[in-house]
């Protein structure tokens, strides 16, 4: 009992998790198994119903069939009974009736119809009511102390006088006969009038009927492969049966006692745990009744190989529709896959990736979104990265546009302080440098400029400068006259220039030296920026470029180098920018790598992308 | 498509392949053939003419089983050397199984134990101990000699009772020899019996005359097997005054000979078992020796019934001892 129930725990725990699996599979093989688990069921449900629909009409066929061949087989024994009968009365109403018992034509006459019906017939004979054998044919004699009377044929004939009376199969005893034989017979009596003399007597006549020519009539009956046909009499009591011997001695079994009560017409019944298909058809005048057995395994698709066959044809179906269920569901899932994908090379950024578009409309539509989302994508984030560098543009120039108030008042200091000291051409000298340095600091807006501009630049910042700390560094600035014409970006040299100032030369001993340089450099165009200040470490050199938590000094002009590197990698790109190369105590050295581009050519570039409405502005 | 499922298509189609010759060829299911067995059965008479009965039984059998029956008798009655060498002969003729009535039980078994026999054989009577000896069909002698004895005793002890039979040795008269004595030894004082060998109609008249003259003396008269019943019934048939004299005469067989005789009253009983049935079984258990479903070695002992004239007419036993072809 525990057993079967942990078994049907299994069994359940077992769909389950298949269901589960099924349910978490690849779009493919939910299609695929759903499809032919549907196409299983229904070939097995139409299989069945074919299956069912032909056996029945199969059934039904061989009912029919077997139902026509009984009624033959009843209208035959019916016609060779009557036949009988009609010899019976022909015997009586042509022979012996109303002619005396003495007559030789009675004997005769009686000859001559045996002689016509010798193979239906043992015997004729004429009895007295007293049992004495008045007429016999074949010439034949009772047996000795053989009393006619007590046979229950002559007796039941007596009883019911005005019918035709049918025994049951019987050995004939009453005669002698050769040894060594005996005869099974069917005897037929009626009682008859009987004319001796003056008088009439009642007595029987008896037709002994072959047994073995009603046998004839019925053992070459079957029905279908194993069905075949009996004879049951009124009560039951077999009459004939191809195993009657065998039944007889109880080596086989028939259901005889229970047919006989049964009406005309086809019964179903098991015996011996057979099922079997009973036609009943009573025989006219006897009431006997003619059996058929036709067992169900005879009639139905019950071999081995139509078995077989059959599960041939399902598994054959069953394999065709699982090829067409593998190629459907291919056709389908192929493009999503490819869909997927596709959609996985998005995932991983590649929105250049080709969008597989193929498959059904739906998937098609799918595609075509999913190849749309990513260029709104694209689109999108150029947007956004445009965006971001126009912000970080407009917060460069927003610096640049700054000059830190202390540079300004302490510059306008000094300058004072010369006025006030007479100095008035050094005054001048400052006045002048302060005024160019903020032309170009303006510069119209511009953040590209003339190289030369840029030096000029840094060249009056460092003139104001060189003059505020009393000449305590010197500077040199050199460059190369093919590059004075190429672009340059606005402010790049005056932070870095700072820097040298305040952190590497403002606590050295002795003179500091700044020497500025500008060089096309293979396709670069390279500045550098030297001093022999304090210098640094490689962790602040790190720092330098990467730290943006660094507050600019109030000194100074508020814009920090890692801004120039970024500005710088800004506007020509990543591959260019500041290197810096530095040791304590031995100075530092900033190269600023720049694209050899002439400002005349990116200007009119410029002016070519704003197109021809913005001509004016420049002008 | 991936390995595994071509492997899975691939396995599938070799199981369409097999099941299609399983079901649509003869390849490999043959469809069953009707083989006809061929075999053989020797008696001990020289006529078969009083074994009409077992064969009706054998040809329903072998009608049922596709059986050919080839039916053979003894040049000489009782000859069991004859019978060996038709057995030798039958089997080398290719019988499948020889069903066999031993003349001489004790001689056969013997001589059976000495040759070699490539085909089964079914006794009809008790199975014997060579090897190729795979049943038996038989009756109880011993008990049908106790029912011939039972009936016996109906008679006064007084009466002499005479056992006849052709031989001790023939068929299986000794143990219903034995049955009789047993039966007719049971009370305190026993009844007289004297076996009587007869060989001849003469032997047997000479016998039942003996019982008249010089010395009437009423007896009893038992034959041990059907010959020596039927030589005696057709004595007494002759003679009224050996009617008169022999008070009961009893018998075993059932030969329609003997049943006329029982029906005139010249036979008191006799004890019959169901030839058909014999014949049937015996058929049915050589072929199932042939066919394999069927290795023990088995004995059937077929039920023997005492029937009287006035039991002769009795339903019951009407098919049995007149079989219906």
């Amino acid at each position: 009992m525990n057993s079967v129930k942990s078994s049907k725990k299994r069994a359940c725990h077992w769909i389950k998790r298949q269901t589960a699996r099924l349910g978490e599979g690849s779009i493919r093989y939910s299609i695929f198994i759903y499809f032919t688990i549907t196409a299983l069921v229904a070939i097995i449900i139409i299989g069945f119903s074919l299956y069912t629909r032909f056996s029945d009409q199969l059934t039904d066929e061989v009912q029919k069939e077997n139902q026509i061949l009984m009624n033959q087989v009843s209208r035959s024994v019916d016609s060779y009974l009557r036949g009988m009968m009609k010899l019976s009365d022909a015997i009586y109403y042509s022979v012996v009736k109303n002619t005396d018992i003495s007559e030789p034509s009675i004997g005769s006459q009686m000859k001559l119809l045996y002689d016509s019906n010798v193979d239906s017939l043992e015997n004729i004979a004429l009895f007295s009511r007293e049992g004495e054998l008045l007429k016999a044919v074949p010439a034949a004699r009772l047996k000795t102390d053989l009393d006619v009377t007590q046979e229950e044929w002559f007796q039941e004939t007596l009883k019911k006088t005005e019918n035709l009376h049918f025994s049951l199969p019987h050995v004939q005893y009453i005669f002698d006969n050769a040894e060594g034989q005996y005869h099974w017979v069917i005897s037929v009596s009626r009682a008859v009038e009987i004319t001796q003399g003056a008088y009439v007597s009642q007595g029987v006549l008896l037709l002994d009927i072959r047994y073995s020519s009603l046998e004839q009539l019925l053992n070459s009956v079957a029905l279908g492969n194993a069905g075949y046909i009996y004879l049951i009499g009124d009560d039951g009591k077999l009459i004939y049966h191809p195993k009657n011997q065998l039944i007889d001695s109880g080596r086989v079994q028939e259901n005889h006692r229970e047919t006989v009560n049964w009406r005309d017409g086809i019964h179903e019944e098991i015996f011996q745990g057979e099922k079997r298909f009973v036609t009943v058809k009573t025989v006219g005048y006897t009431g006997w009744k003619l059996v058929g057995i036709t067992p169900a395994k005879g009639i139905s698709f019950s071999g081995v190989k139509t078995r077989l066959f059959i599960v041939f044809v399902i598994l054959l179906i069953l394999f065709l529709l699982v090829l067409i269920n593998y190629y459907i569901s291919s056709r389908i899932t192929n493009p999503i896959h490819e869909l997927e994908n596709s959609v996985g090379e998005l995932e991983d950024g590649n929105l250049e990736a080709e969008i597989s578009i193929k498959g059904s409309y739906e998937i098609q539509h799918l595609g075509r979104s999913i190849t749309s989302m990513a260029q709104q994508i694209q689109v999108l984030m150029k947007d956004i990265v445009a965006e971001h560098e126009s912000k970080r543009k407009s917060e460069f120039d927003t610096l640049q546009s700054q000059i830190n108030p202390h540079f300004l008042y302490n510059t306008l200091d000094i300058i004072v302080w010369m006025i006030e000291n007479e100095q008035k051409s050094e005054a001048v000298k400052v006045v002048t440098a302060l005024a160019r340095f903020f032309r170009i600091s303006l510069s119209r807006g511009k953040s590209i400029i003339r190289v030369s501009d840029e030096l000029e630049h840094v060249r009056n910042y460092l003139m104001i400068q060189h003059m505020r700390f009393k000449n305590k560094f010197t500077y040199q600035i050199q460059a190369d006259d093919d590059v004075l014409e190429m672009a340059s970006l606005k402010l790049m040299l005056q932070p870095l220039v700072e820097n040298a100032i305040y952190h590497g030369m403002e606590f050295m001993d002795g003179d500091g030296e700044i020497l500025i340089r500008a060089s096309k450099k293979g396709d670069e165009l390279l500045f550098s920026i030297e001093d022999n200040g304090l210098g640094m470490c490689p962790e602040q050199v790190e720092r330098l470029l990467t730290d943006t938590s660094h507050v600019p000094s109030s000194r100074g002009s508020g814009i920090g180098v890692r801004n120039v590197n970024e500005r710088i990698r800004l506007y020509f790109g990543e591959d260019y920018g500041l290197e810096i190369d530095s040791e304590p105590d031995e100075g530092t050295r900033i190269y600023i790598h720049l694209p050899v581009v002439f400002y005349d050519e990116l200007t009119a570039e410029e002016m070519k992308k704003r197109g021809g409405g913005k001509k004016g502005d420049e002008s | 498509m991936n390995p595994k499922n071509k492997l899975f298509i691939g396995g599938f189609c070799i199981v369409l392949i097999f099941l299609y010759l399983l079901s649509s060829t003869n390849l490999i299911l043959h469809d069953k053939k009707t083989e006809i067995l061929p075999i053989s059965v020797i008696v001990e008479e020289t006529s078969d003419e009083d074994y009409e009965k077992l064969r009706k039984g054998m040809d329903r059998a072998a009608e049922e089983f596709h059986v050919d029956l080839n039916f053979i008798t003894l040049y000489q009655s009782h000859d069991q050397e004859q019978q060996l060498q038709l057995i030798s002969r039958e089997m080398s003729d290719g019988a499948r199984a020889v069903i066999l009535s031993p003349a001489k039980p004790e001689e056969a078994g013997i001589g059976l134990e000495e040759m070699v026999l490539n085909s089964p054989l079914v006794i009809l009577g008790h199975i014997l101990p060579a090897s190729q000896v795979m049943a038996g069909v038989s009756i109880d002698y011993q008990e049908a000699g106790r029912l011939l004895g039972k009936a016996a005793r109906e008679n006064p002890k007084e009466l002499p009772v005479y056992l006849l039979t052709e031989g001790l040795d023939y068929g299986y008269a000794r143990e219903i020899y034995d049955g009789i004595r047993h039966e007719l030894a049971a009370d305190a004082k026993a009844y007289n019996t004297i076996l009587c060998t007869i060989n001849s109609p003469e032997d047997c008249r000479s016998l039942i005359e003996n019982t008249v003259y010089p010395q009437k003396q009423e007896s009893v008269l038992i034959a041990l097997d059907k010959n020596s019943l039927e030589m005696a019934a057709k004595v007494m048939e002759d003679s009224t005054v050996y009617q008169e004299n022999i008070r009961a005469l009893y018998g075993i067989g059932d030969t329609t000979r003997l049943l006329n005789f029982l029906d005139k009253g010249i036979i008191r009983g006799l004890v019959a078992h169901n030839r058909f049935d014999e014949g049937y079984l015996s058929i049915e258990k050589a072929v199932a020796v042939i066919t394999g479903g069927y290795s023990e070695r088995e004995e059937l002992i077929m039920e023997s019934y005492y029937i009287t004239r006035e039991e002769l007419r009795n339903p019951i036993y009407e098919k049995m001892l007149y079989p219906i072809d």
